[in-house]
């Protein structure tokens, strides 16, 4: 073992390596598959050193996971009853509905608390047994939703398990469906067929491997990692950390080993196989692992129902080229609000900040009974709208044209929403804000710098809410309400316009996703979301009716905002860069 | 490993609707459960909030459970699940190999999750092969692991360089693994 990797091992182990320590150390294992092998064992004995050496409360271990499920339970109980209580055209938001959404403690990690275990279950019991015709038909109402992306996949025990999401639409192009189940580009995929009649369709597989299916096509999502291509063309793309993809038709598997290849599949079965680049292992579906075979870039493979292959020319576009075929443009149509600030420079009566689209009203300060968190609020009863002040590195026109300079202080302004953001159902949210930090305090523990884009409630103002932003180490953060928050261990880019964008995916039953990822002036955004975001939360559940956005800015620096956008799709809200035809 | 009949009853018992079985399930499995994942989980990764959806979503699915067979390696496969789609949301991480995990090293450990999962047998032996270390070699790693000092300050307990102590650790690592691997020959032999 040499003393390089020594060095670099026992830096890493301590948490001391930077970005060219990580290559350098990337380096040595990719070369080496018996030092690799010997990290492996390392990590292991290192991870399980702490394990062996540090305290650690068992007891509390066992009654925390005990809470969980007891939780777990009771929260689930609750919200059949709640959802049962309201008619069923009544999931569309009323007075009731909001009576009925959850307590916002109930997301904050409760402390332990020892019930009654008989008492707590058996009270479960007897509710589950009462409201069984019910839920029979709250299930089936909710399994024929118009576009219901299926919220429960199985029930055991009489709890629904939510459904486990393994791909995302990434893109779509004139897709004609074949089930009135569309998916829409953003939305998450379970495990099930989508149908193509027409149109092109980019998935992105949570194991990384990205496909393209166009034409008539039909394909079988498995897993994070598989699909089963039935019908029709298709194109993987596995970058480095997405080997591994199995694709499998009627008569073959075809493995990944990190490359770029594609499989047709016709209407009797038979398949072809081409390599576009770096190789794939194949073999008949009925053949044993020990006669895969390996397909090198360039070559190309039949196989029909008796299981012979045979070779072909090879024959496909690449995954590049169906996407530089349709060239995704913005669908900046489509968005549901927008704010460009787009006023004359100089002071702007906050009652006169009436433009933009999907606005109830104008900004305002918060309401008394807003003013609480904190109850101080240097807020002034106007905007300043300044020009010019933006490095827009991104192709959207605004912040030349107008943008809001936020003064140092703690200010806070809401604009009410005409389309709210409802949480309790299946849906998909893109939001976006581009700003300016004009200068970043070297004592950062002593002048506490936040600033925030979140969404609230205007029927419950501190219930559950969704915030992006920075608090004083500059990392970005999303807080769910009741003080969860998740952030990045990665620290802002300091003192330059950044593009924030944020994604809201909920869910009628189950855990939501927020995503937030902030591009720097060098970062380029691409045509579709990305593989990688700063935060991706876990264990959020919220059922809040947002239709407030609030920008708060604390601190002592000046920031300018500018392009808030939210809409229903990445691109209606990120801007990209067409190719020019 | 054979079911005890003593965990089968408790299972029927949860089953039936006796949640207090539960708790001892969970007292009875933790152990092992903890470590696999703590040895499996790659950096970022939060080994114990794991090991709780473990034992949550077993306790969902506990109906599904054959009573008789090997309640552990249905548990294992459980919490290999978890870890799995644990791994799978750091890889959504901005820039995550590049900071927590060299990507070769992260495709080795998924490669282990794929494999049995069961009790690690290098605990076992780790735990044999730290009563052999005496004195200063045992104090730096309890300091280092049990108390998680800083190196710094590591350093000057020991009245040594920063730089000595990254050598004293790198050579008593090396020396549990041989150590670890000599019991593994022997076990295998």
């Amino acid at each position: 073992m040499s003393h390089d990797f020594e060095e670099l091992w026992t830096r890493y182990l301590e948490g001391e390596l930077d970005e060219a320590g990580f290559a350098a150390l990337q380096n040595f294992l990719a070369s080496d598959s018996d030092l690799l092998v010997r990290a492996g064992d390392l990590y292991e004995e290192h991870r399980l050193l702490g394990f062996a050496l540090q305290p650690f409360d068992d007891e509390q271990f066992v009654q925390d996971a005990v809470s969980i499920v007891e939780n777990d339970g009771q929260q689930f109980i609750g919200n059949v009853i709640s959802e049962l209580s309201r008619e069923p055209k009544a999931f569309a938001r009323g007075a009731e509905s909001k009576a009925t959404q959850s307590d916002p403690a109930a997301n904050a990690v409760r402390p332990f608390q020892k019930r009654n275990w008989q008492q707590s279950f058996l009270a479960v019991a007897v509710a589950a047994s009462i409201l069984f015709g019910a839920l029979a038909w709250f299930l089936a109402d909710r399994a024929n939703e118009p576009g219901g992306r299926g919220s429960i996949a199985e029930s055991i025990n009489g709890v629904p398990v939510p459904v486990r999401y393994i791909a995302t639409v990434l893109l779509e192009d004139n897709c004609n469906w074949g089930s009135s189940n569309s998916p829409a580009e953003g939305q998450r995929l379970s495990s099930r067929t989508l149908d193509l009649k027409s149109g092109l369709a980019v998935i992105r597989f949570d194991g990384g491997a990205e496909l393209v299916m166009s034409g008539e096509a039909s394909l079988r999502l498995r897993s994070a990692g598989s699909a089963e291509l039935l019908l029709g063309d298709v194109v993987v793309r596995a970058e480095q950390g997405a080997e591994g993809f199995v694709l499998t038709t009627p008569t073959s598997e075809v493995i990944d080993l990190g490359t770029e290849f594609a499989v047709k599949v016709n209407r009797v079965g038979d398949t072809e196989v081409h390599v576009l680049d770096g190789e794939v292992s194949y073999r008949p579906i009925d053949a044993a692992n020990e006669l895969a075979k390996i397909l090198q870039a360039g070559e190309g493979i039949a196989i029909d129902r008796s299981g012979l292959p045979r070779a072909v020319p090879m024959d496909s576009p690449r995954f590049q080229e169906f996407i530089r075929r349709v060239n995704p443009r913005s669908r900046s149509d489509l968005l549901t609000a927008y704010e460009g600030f787009n006023y004359s420079p100089g002071i702007l009566p906050l009652e006169q900040s009436t433009v933009g689209i999907g606005w109830k009203g104008p900004w305002r300060k918060r309401m008394p009974s807003e003013r609480i968190q904190p109850d101080t609020d240097s807020s002034p009863d106007h905007f300043e709208i300044v020009h010019g002040q933006m490095n827009v590195s991104w192709p959207v026109p605004g912040g030349r044209l107008g943008a809001l300079k936020l003064s140092g202080g703690g200010v806070y302004y809401v604009r009410p929403l005409k389309k709210a953001i409802e949480l309790d159902r299946e849906g998909v949210t893109f939001l976006s804000l581009m700003l300016r930090e004009t200068k970043r305090p070297s004592n950062q523990r002593e002048h506490k710098e936040r600033l925030r884009l979140t969404l609230r409630s205007s029927d419950d103002y501190y219930g559950e809410v969704i915030s992006f932003g920075h608090g004083p180490r500059y990392r970005p953060t999303v807080q769910t309400g009741a003080g969860v928050w998740q952030s990045s261990p990665q620290t802002l880019p300091a003192e330059q316009t950044t593009l924030w964008i944020g994604k809201i995916v909920s869910h009628k039953e189950g855990d939501d996703e927020v995503y937030f990822r902030v591009y720097g002036e060098e970062d380029v955004l691409e045509y579709a979301e990305p593989s990688t975001w700063h935060v991706v939360t876990r264990e959020v559940d919220l059922k809040a009716y947002l239709d407030l956005v609030l920008l708060s800015s604390e601190g002592t620096t000046d920031r300018i905002v500018d392009e808030l956008r939210i809409g229903p799709t990445w691109r209606s809200v990120a801007p990209i860069l067409e190719k020019q035809q | 490993m054979a079911t005890s009949p003593s965990l089968d009853e408790i299972i029927q018992r949860v089953i039936a609707g006796d949640l207090d079985g539960f708790t001892e399930i969970i007292r009875a499995c933790q152990r092992p459960v903890r470590a696999w994942i703590v040895s499996r989980c790659p950096p970022g990764g939060d080994a114990d909030d794991v090991a709780q959806q473990t034992f949550v979503a077993a306790f969902k699915r506990i109906d599904e459970y054959e009573v008789g067979t090997d309640f552990r390696a249905w548990l294992f496969t459980i919490a290999r699940y978890q870890l799995m789609a644990e791994c799978t949301r750091l890889k959504r991480s901005a820039d995550y190999h590049s900071r927590y995990v060299p990507h070769a090293l992260s495709q080795e450990l998924e490669r282990r999750t794929l494999g049995v999962a069961e009790e690690p047998t290098r605990l076992a032996h780790l735990r044999e092969c730290l009563k052999q270390l005496e004195g200063n070699a045992r104090d730096v790693l309890d300091w280092r692991y049990a108390k998680e000092l800083p190196l710094a300050e590591i350093a000057e307990r020991s009245s040594r360089s920063v730089g000595a102590i990254k050598k004293h650790l790198f050579v008593l690592r090396q020396k549990l693994h041989d150590c670890i691997e000599k019991k593994l020959t022997e076990e295998t032999a």
